[in-house]
């Protein structure tokens, strides 16, 4: 009894300690053939654990410099109680065979409060204990022989995924020290023999020896294990956490097998690391590879919890294609699942789960019959086990992050669209204001001609605010994807005629428009010369030399699909509309920006050509509202030429 | 007294044709810009005038104008006021201009403004 208590207390202040969480916690272990229960006060960040014991940590003065440590408080043997197996999230745990986690509301539910050696737990974990086989097979039966239990007060802490993979480990671990501590009586409960415990002398019985050696190969493994576990938690990037899994896995499999792969689920294929291992031989470094795998060919994998492919040689499945391809005759597939789900999924074994998966290892060997032992295949998916809660985290993690960067990038550039807006404004507002002003100033003496100029520029001004307050309502809508186009037959030249008259007048002659007269597009009425007006602007813009041209040429539906644009109109006959302006010339990099939301903004803002950066964006939502697609070419130093697509329509009948 | 030349700079046709519709009526001689760059060639042919500077420019912008003005020793044979943006304005304090005036503005605003530099 003496040697377990020591080894549970052990095991306990290590499980303890390598939890994330360093609140206030109560922990219990209790294996179900002794009904030991020992007890364990964790005192950590004093910041986290004030108020989780009932008693902050003001004592310890703040100016050492040092960072306090979580320290593990065992109460001696004396105070240590003994709770039924059956109470509380401990007989949920044994019942249903996997790792139960129960959060705030979530432990009402589940279990009674007063089945719970604490009654004021904020959040609780039970890990349940297999026994291991000493001749582990493939899939061993799984044997509950006890639960590692452990408990928070401290509602500001939550057991998290890595939590409990630690656990699981962890719990792996204790089942493995108790077979070789019970190894001689392995199935009755009893109390252990003095001469088998750890601190006593070696003897020199055969079996002892036999005994011996296998616990130090099983320390070996365990110790494995534990830095195969820091290496996989190590990095929040997926990316390395793949290539730790690929590494570690490597390490844990001997002779036979050569490669290791991982399936990466968002590229529905197979791609990944490899590397080629050898115990003696040179370690090759890892190179990226890439299987054409189709990903749906893996739901047995979800069923079984593991996989081993075998071709059946008639060239039809996709076991067969990687096996001509690669030279596999078999492999083992081992999926890395989300670990909630492990916990979700009730009524089921402990390593089953049909959630979504993170990716899958992948171990073969080319050339030969796929050969790799039992106890290889167990440590492996103790592996994969924990390497599901490292890449769970870190694919959460960049998800996250990705999210928050996006998030920032948008807001910044909406502030500076409602900044762009607001000046954009301010140039017809102030020509409205100043032409008022002239008139009722100098009213009297201003002749006619005088006022019908006044009284034009007036009207252009608030034409300007009108476009532009149509044009922020488009773009409200494309954000909420609830843009409608109604589509008909519009005279592509009055369009563009009517754009241009949009233009200042003394701007306007430096625009020529070549489009023939009778050139009829299936577009929209408002949004066809808002387009021209968006792309003649722009190129009025960035040009003062040669005068721009607007343009226009007939086009077969194949020969555009020919030049890469994608088209969501079936018709068959396309005009190609240009606009061609005489300026500086867009840079490749600029040019793949253009079409984007705020592509010009991003550009930089130490030139400040006045716009809102949305006039190419809104041009692109409008020509794809009505089916075609618009492009750039461009020269540098000789300027661009934005082309855009529409279906020909048939002039209306006349009325 | 006679008046000063006023130098109309702006990048924006429509801006610049109002301030000299309203300059005109009200007996200014008149000199147009359209960037930083000929505004400071109008500059360089001598004498002083009265400048009204639009910040925000492609090219050579108003505050390039200023810096330039300091650097060459003229700064002080002009008065400049800055037409642009109030958002804007805040963020170019460290120049000196003699005033400024914020876009949307009225006629008595501006007519207000240059009369009180016109000495």
């Amino acid at each position: 009894m003496a040697a377990h208590a020591e080894f549970f207390e052990e095991a306990l202040t290590e499980a303890v300690a390598r939890l994330r969480a360093d609140g206030g916690e109560i922990v219990t272990f209790e294996p179900k053939s002794q009904a030991l229960v020992l007890r364990a006060r964790v005192r950590g960040n004093p910041l986290f654990s004030r108020g989780a014991l009932g008693r902050s940590s003001p004592s310890r003065p703040r100016d050492t410099g040092l960072e306090e440590q979580p320290t593990v408080v065992l109460p001696a043997a004396a105070a240590m109680r003994v709770f039924p197996v059956d109470a509380g999230i401990r007989g949920l745990a044994y019942q249903r065979r996997h790792p139960i986690v129960l959060r705030g509301d979530e432990i009402e539910l589940a279990v009674r409060r007063e089945d719970l050696p604490v009654a004021d737990a904020s959040c609780c974990v039970g890990v349940p204990i297999f026994r291991v086989s000493a001749s582990p097979t493939l899939r061993p039966e799984p044997d509950v022989i006890g639960v590692l239990t452990l408990y928070i007060r401290d509602p500001m802490w939550s057991f998290s995924d890595a939590d409990v993979s630690l656990l699981v480990l962890h719990a792996d671990r204790i089942a493995r020290t108790m077979l070789l501590m019970d190894a001689p009586r392995e199935h009755e409960p009893r109390e252990f023999p003095a001469e088998l415990r750890p601190d006593v002398a070696p003897n020199t019985t055969p079996h002892d020896d036999s005994i011996r050696h296998e616990r130090a190969d099983h320390e070996k493994l365990l110790s494995q294990l534990s830095n195969a576990v820091l290496t996989l938690n190590a990095s929040l990037d997926p990316a390395i956490t793949a290539r730790a899994l690929v590494e570690q896995a490597a390490l844990f499999t001997s002779s036979a097998v050569r490669m290791v792969f991982l399936v990466d689920e968002e590229a529905k294929c197979l791609m990944g690391v490899e590397t080629n291992w050898q115990p003696d031989g040179p370690h090759t470094p890892f190179h990226d590879v890439r299987f054409s795998f189709a990903w749906q060919d893996l739901g047995k994998l979800r069923e079984q919890g593991f996989l081993v492919l075998r071709p059946d040689g008639d060239g039809g499945t996709t076991e067969d294609r990687i096996a001509a391809e690669y030279q596999i005759e078999s492999c083992l597939v081992l999926p890395l699942e989300r670990s909630e789900r492990l916990q979700q999924q009730e009524d089921t074994g402990p390593l089953r789960a049909s959630g979504p998966l993170l990716g899958a290892l992948f171990v073969y060997t080319p050339h030969q019959p796929y050969r790799i032992n039992p106890k290889e295949i167990h440590h492996l998916q103790t592996l994969v086990k924990s390497a599901s809660g490292a890449m769970s985290n870190a694919k959460l993690y960049r998800n996250l992050h990705d999210a928050h960067e996006k998030q920032k990038e948008l807001d910044k550039y909406k502030d500076d669209f409602i900044l762009t807006v607001s000046h954009e404004f301010r140039t017809p507002l102030t020509a409205i204001e100043g032409y008022t002003g002239l008139i009722s100033r100098h009213g009297n003496k201003l002749d006619q001609t005088k006022l019908d100029a006044f009284a034009a520029e007036i009207k252009l001004a608030m034409d300007q605010l009108t476009g532009m307050l149509g044009t922020l309502a488009d773009v409200s809508r494309m954000d909420s994807n609830a843009l409608e186009v109604s589509p008909g037959p519009i005279n592509a030249h009055a369009a563009a005629e009517k754009a241009l008259s949009q233009q200042l007048p003394e701007w306007q002659p430096r625009v020529t428009i070549e489009v023939p007269d009778d050139l009829w597009v299936l577009a929209d009425e408002e949004r066809l010369p808002r387009m021209f007006s968006n792309l003649i602007g722009n190129a009025l813009k960035y040009t003062d030399k040669k005068p721009c041209r607007v343009t226009a040429h007939a086009a077969t539906r194949e020969k555009l699909l020919e030049g890469g644009h994608r088209l969501k109109s079936d018709a068959e006959r396309w005009a190609v509309i240009g606009v061609r302006d005489y300026g500086s010339g867009i840079s490749k990099e600029d040019q793949a920006r253009l079409f984007q939301k705020f592509g010009r903004l991003a550009q930089s803002r130490t030139t400040p050509i006045r716009g809102t950066g949305l006039g190419l964006w809104i041009c692109r939502q409008y020509v794809e509202a009505l089916g075609g697609a618009i492009w750039v070419e461009s020269w540098i130093g000789d300027g661009s030429l934005f082309e855009f697509c529409l279906p020909v329509a048939d002039p209306p009948s006349q009325a | 007294m006679a008046k000063p030349t006023v130098l109309i700079v702006d990048d924006d046709p429509s801006i610049r044709k109002l301030l000299q519709e309203v300059l005109t009526l009200e007996g200014y001689p008149l000199e147009t810009a359209a960037d930083g760059a000929e505004a400071l060639a109008a500059l360089e042919r001598g004498g002083s005038r009265l400048v009204l500077l639009d910040l925000l420019m492609p090219n050579v912008a108003g505050w390039d104008v200023m810096q330039a003005l300091e650097a060459n020793g003229t700064r002080a044979q002009h008065k400049i006021i800055f037409v642009s943006a109030n958002d804007k304005l805040e963020d170019y304090r460290h120049l000196t201009p003699d005033d400024e005036l914020a876009k949307p503005f009225t006629v008595d605003q501006l007519i207000n403004v240059i009369q009180k530099h016109v000495a």
